[in-house]
């Protein structure tokens, strides 16, 4: 596993059934993500938004993201097990 | 018995506290209070552990075990000691089956790590509890017993954590360790005491308990900074999701975790009916999991299967809000749905503070 930080933009309409998320996770298949810039809904609602979020997925959906002109990865990755070690 | 007695008493002959006496202690340990409160008498409480192989360090523990009985709590002043050396996941205060500290399986308590983590019989590890452990600094902590789980309490004040799996009896208070080498701890005192109201009820601290399983729709209240914690005793299927608000401004203006049939586990923030996801872990729960959602200020985690889940941190939308719903749950299963409040009553800390 990897975790690191990637710019994405928005997708969905912010309705109950469709809310605004990241472009990413419609794209690769991640085991978990999160929003770290936490745009406000005004600022995501006008359109052409961008966020940074961290996301922790398998290597080699890291190395397609990485790969990926549509994404900007920001942080070099953290290898999760040695975030593990430390918690051990 | 003077009504405004907060403490039970425990020992035998009536003493109310078990306090540290002067014993020899082992290399890397240090008791630098044995001091005795008046009107306490101390009690032959503590031995060292039988913690002697390897590069096991010291940890103290209770002489007696004692019966699982809410209220029960064992009450520490401990720093670690970071000259002394050792990993960064002990000194733990305890519960545990034995004296010797070192039986993961059988422990129940608070670590220092980054954040200090608990350690729940059944529910493993938990990574934070989001209180700074710092290194070389006291803390006063006290491990207060359920039926089933514990209260884990940071400086009277503060809960760093509770659980609801641990039913082992009969369990010695101890300083240990967790790992094969451990942080000798600093310990000025430990204490075992049966406190009264609200910790003797085994959802004494909760703002709200809603017992057994429930359904869509209901409403539970909860303080602004909070637990949350339930069980998926069964997952929705298809499209159905299991939807709990919380922080709840009006109809359109809240905060939800949401569950899929799949277990993916995702934070929506909905303003003026507008959402946006904010997290997402995928097969986060699967049947069984008791979920904890820990909103504190502008953060909002969650814990599922004894994992930290993800942690938003700009969480500042109706954050003073203490309304909860469990709005659907389609064809799933949840039951047990507790709220306890991250800052102690003023009542319960009061409890604390005679101990």
């Amino acid at each position: 596993m990897k975790i690191f930080e990637v710019v994405t933009g928005y997708a969905g309409t912010g309705a109950l059934n469709n809310p605004y998320h990241p472009v990413l996770a419609d794209k690769y298949a991640l085991a978990e993500w999160v929003d770290v810039t936490g745009l406000t809904v005004t600022q995501i609602k006008v359109g052409g938004a961008t966020t940074t979020i961290s996301v922790r997925c398998v290597d080699n959906t890291y190395t397609q993201i990485n790969a990926d002109k549509s994404f900007t990865v920001k942080a070099i990755p953290i290898e999760e097990e040695l975030l593990e070690a430390e918690h051990l | 018995m003077n009504p405004n007695r907060l403490l039970t008493l425990l020992h035998p002959k009536l003493t109310r506290i078990l306090l540290a006496p002067v014993f020899p202690v082992t290399t890397g340990l240090t008791i630098k209070d044995t001091a005795t409160p008046a009107n306490w008498t101390v009690g032959a409480a503590l031995v060292p552990s039988k913690q002697t192989t390897g590069t096991n360090n010291p940890g103290v523990a209770t002489t007696s075990a004692y019966n699982r009985v809410p209220g029960l709590a064992l009450i520490t002043r401990v720093k670690n000691v970071s000259t002394f050396g050792g990993n960064a996941a002990s000194p733990m205060v305890c519960w545990a089956t034995g004296q010797n500290g070192s039986d993961v399986t059988t422990m129940e308590g608070l670590a220092w790590v980054i954040n200090f983590c608990g350690k729940a019989i059944g529910e493993s590890l938990y990574p934070s509890t989001r209180i700074t452990a710092t290194a070389d600094t006291y803390f006063r902590i006290a491990l207060v017993l359920r039926g089933s789980g514990m209260w884990l309490i940071v400086d009277d004040t503060t809960l760093a954590w509770y659980t609801s799996a641990g039913t082992n009896s009969p369990l010695y208070g101890q300083v240990g360790g967790l790992g094969a080498s451990r942080y000798p701890p600093d310990v000025t005192y430990m204490r075992v005491a049966q406190l009264s109201a609200p910790f003797n009820a085994e959802y004494g601290l909760c703002t709200a308990a809603l017992i057994g399983a429930r359904s869509a729709g209901e409403t539970f209240t909860h303080a602004a900074d909070t637990f949350i914690s339930f069980t998926v005793t069964t997952l929705p299927t298809g499209a159905n999701t299991i939807d709990l608000l919380f922080r709840i401004q009006d109809a359109t203006n809240y905060w939800q975790v949401q569950i899929t049939a799949t277990g993916a586990l995702t934070l929506n923030e909905i303003v003026a009916g507008v959402s946006t996801q904010r997290g997402t872990t995928a097969a986060a729960v699967t049947a069984g999991n008791r979920v904890v959602i820990l909103a504190i200020g502008s953060t909002i985690a969650a814990y599922t299967a004894s994992t930290a889940r993800w942690t938003y941190t700009s969480a500042t939308n109706f954050a003073t809000e203490t309304d909860g719903e469990l709005d659907a749950i389609g064809d799933g299963v949840v039951t047990t749905l507790t709220t306890a409040p991250r800052t102690l009553t003023a009542a319960a800390q009061a409890v604390l503070a005679q101990v």
